[in-house]
């Protein structure tokens, strides 16, 4: 038998707490006093939330001023199934949505070749052009929804900003969550490399993420910027101080990059947004949040002169791991949904996407997100606690907790600094090393018994006696009718017009200071397609114009 | 000439499609590694072409295919389409990862077994392997007569 567990009742009724480290390494006493934390000053260090440092929260009435976005990450099919998926969240009480691009979008390709034969609308929704997006979106009121556009590049936002002016909407006033993936995407998917990074500099895909952020500072007021995936970290193989602190160092190259491009400190950093993975460690995803917040304030303060609130609170987007459910037992992910909220509730996020219980099966049902939204409804209504700001602050083990974490933090926020950087450390490979490392640690953990995990390690269960819960697959009739739509749409377009736009595009790309929104705008009101504005782009760097090599620029 | 289970089993580690969810891949060659395996991780983006020439060029013993998407429904049985055509039936392919329960017997059907989920002890995943390449070279004998 593997389980850890007592094999008698007597030896199960004396059980007794045989782990005292937290996830991330941090040794813990059995209890906490106020000796443990002499050296923290109440006023300097948690103060008010809404006030320096912003241990407590970035807003003065936090929950009572407004709850956390329930937006669950969402991508699926086609456009048409996608928008009937948003309606479903939004029915059972999502507040804010998510627009994930399928691994076809990701890489730029188009659905009709090759490569993306069974792609299309897999791990995330197809989507090639304007039409499209506009359909994704067909019925929602833009103006009162807070959309997250999830592509590697900025084509998805571009053209839900064209979608939006077509239907009257002005985009200034939309709320949107842009993704700057330039900075991270390449940690946790490696191949991205050859796509962002060229002869040592930004590629003109890199650059153009950079320009968009530009465009948003300047035209898009509600325009966060989501700059860093901390759930990437965690899922990884890293811990809670390889999060933060890369957390933190991605943040100073975004910042420097603006700050260059003439943008001053405070307009810069009231934009930024990371997301924060939430694991096992309940104390540990509560006390890591704070810790951030603490150093964020700090550092933006101390090291780039911040004087507005704004730019030295941060606001957080909390993900509820995927890394952390299980296929075995898979009910059972909802007790593990449901903890995992409620950490990111008393750490005082502004939003929370959960792993929905089905999701280590496939894209997650209706049931599994219905459920997920449903787990955050009863942390809001029914478990009271978000009537008091940052309840655990004051708690001796919390403060202690957070103070610890903050101190590691800094220690390797230090170290990536002296190695140049956050993208030095990127590309010198000792990212990924830590993270491989950090995922052979756990591995072994789990398999020495270490590290429990309930129907994996212990309390397991036969399979053929498991449940299995229904599973998501889209529908390949849909599938193939979205691929006859692009080939329609794309014979009839007027093609010298698209033809123009991406010379125009190719055209700006060639000058190094023009900046490729506005061309890329161009180019999708001239109904070109997000393969066509990447491939050129793509082109410009001496790149293949299509990543898989199928396709040559057809004009 | 050596036999084939004398000398250090083969593998080839492969991504199929476009899913770059790799942790568990990379995990895995570091524990083949660790059980005396020769392990080659051909990295992601793997087409069933490019990952049949690597593993004859390579001269693996057994493909381990890394699957997430729903992608793997088309992928894997093309890329055991090229091993039939070619005539190849000394290479054990064996899958793990994120695999429907309805899709495993369609992938035991024709010919890749294992079908490991999340979970699954290192101990039965490298028994199996074992297993497969023993019961292959033990095949290829037969044949030569």
């Amino acid at each position: 038998m593997e389980s850890k567990t007592a094999s008698t009742i007597e030896k199960a009724y004396r059980e007794a707490v045989s782990d005292f480290t937290t996830d991330c390494g941090i040794p813990v006493k059995e209890i906490y006093t106020h000796e443990d934390v002499q050296e923290i000053n109440p006023e300097r260090d948690i103060g008010l939330a809404g006030s320096y440092p912003f241990t407590r929260g970035p807003h003065p009435l936090m929950y009572r001023g407004k709850l956390w976005n329930i937006r669950q990450i969402t991508g699926l099919s086609t456009p048409k199934r996608f928008n009937e998926r948003l309606k479903f969240e939004i029915k059972e009480g999502a507040t804010a949505l998510d627009y994930h691009i399928d691994g076809t979008g990701s890489y730029g390709l188009e659905p009709d070749q090759p490569t993306a034969e069974g792609q299309v609308g897999v791990c995330g929704v197809a989507s090639s052009t304007v039409d499209d997006v506009t359909t994704a979106v067909d019925g929602l009121p833009l103006d009162e929804l807070s959309l997250c556009l999830v592509q590697p590049f900025p084509t998805l936002t571009q053209a839900y900003l064209v979608a939006a002016r077509r239907r009257g909407y002005q985009e200034h006033k939309l709320r949107i969550v842009h993704p700057v993936f330039s900075l991270w995407y390449s940690m946790c998917h490696r191949s991205y490399q050859e796509d962002l990074y060229v002869k040592d500099g930004l590629s003109t895909l890199g650059k153009w993420s950079y320009d968009f952020c530009e465009y948003a500072l300047k035209h898009l007021p509600k325009c966060s910027f989501w700059y860093f995936d901390g759930p990437s970290v965690m899922d990884g193989g890293g811990n809670a101080i390889h999060e933060m602190a890369f957390i933190l160092a991605a943040r100073n190259e975004l910042i420097r990059e603006m700050l260059k491009r003439g943008f001053d400190i405070d307009t810069i950093g009231e934009r930024l947004s990371p997301t924060v993975g939430l694991g096992s460690d309940f104390f540990e995803n509560i006390a890591k949040v704070r810790a951030l917040r603490r150093l964020w304030a700090r550092t933006m303060k101390e090291q780039f002169g911040a004087t507005s609130p704004a730019a030295m609170s941060l606001r957080v987007h909390v993900n509820v791991l995927g890394g952390i459910m299980t296929q075995q037992q898979p009910l059972v992910n909802i007790a593990r949904g449901a903890i995992g909220a409620l950490s990111g509730v008393l750490a005082g996020c502004q939003g929370i996407q959960l792993a929905c219980y089905d999701e280590t099966f496939a894209t997650p049902t209706e049931d599994g997100v219905k459920l997920a939204i449903r787990t955050q409804q009863v942390i809001r209504y029914e478990s009271g606690v978000a009537r008091v700001i940052d309840p655990l602050g004051g708690s001796y083990y919390i403060e202690w907790l957070t103070s610890t974490i903050e101190k590691r933090v800094e220690e390797m926020l230090t170290k990536i600094e002296g190695m140049g950087g956050w993208m030095a450390a990127l590309q010198s490979g000792w990212v990924h090393k830590e993270l491989d490392q950090g995922t052979v640690a756990t591995q072994s953990r789990e398999k020495d018994g270490d590290r429990l995990v309930v129907g994996v390690n212990c309390f397991r269960i036969p399979p053929e006696e498991d449940f299995r819960p229904p599973a998501f697959a889209p529908d390949d009739t849909d599938i193939e009718a979205y691929i006859a739509d692009f080939q329609a749409f794309k014979s009839r377009r007027d093609n010298k017009k698209v033809k123009k736009s991406l010379e125009n595009l190719s055209e700006a790309a060639r000058q190094e200071k023009v900046n490729l929104v506005p061309s890329v705008f161009n180019a999708l009101e001239a109904e070109a397609t997000f393969p066509e504005i990447i491939g050129v782009m793509r082109m410009n760097d001496g790149l293949q114009y299509d990543w898989a090599g199928e396709r040559d620029f057809p004009f | 000439m050596v036999e084939r289970t004398e000398r250090k089993i083969r593998i080839l580690v492969a991504k199929l499609g476009m899913d770059t969810h790799d942790r568990g891949a990379l995990l895995l060659c570091q524990l083949l590694r660790d059980a005396g395996m020769e392990v080659i991780y051909t990295g992601y983006f793997q087409t069933p072409e490019s990952v049949v020439r690597s593993a004859v060029s390579e001269d693996i013993n057994a493909i381990c295919l890394s699957l997430l998407d729903d992608s793997y429904m088309f992928l894997v049985p093309k890329l055991m389409d090229i091993l039939k055509k070619k005539g190849i039936d000394d290479i054990s392919v064996i899958a793990g990862g994120i695999i429907s329960d309805e899709y495993k017997p369609v992938l035991e059907n024709i010919g890749v077994t294992g079908n490991f989920g999340p979970g699954t002890s290192f101990k039965t995943i490298i028994d199996h392997i074992l297993e497969r390449v023993k019961t292959s070279s033990v095949d290829a004998q037969e044949k030569k007569g």
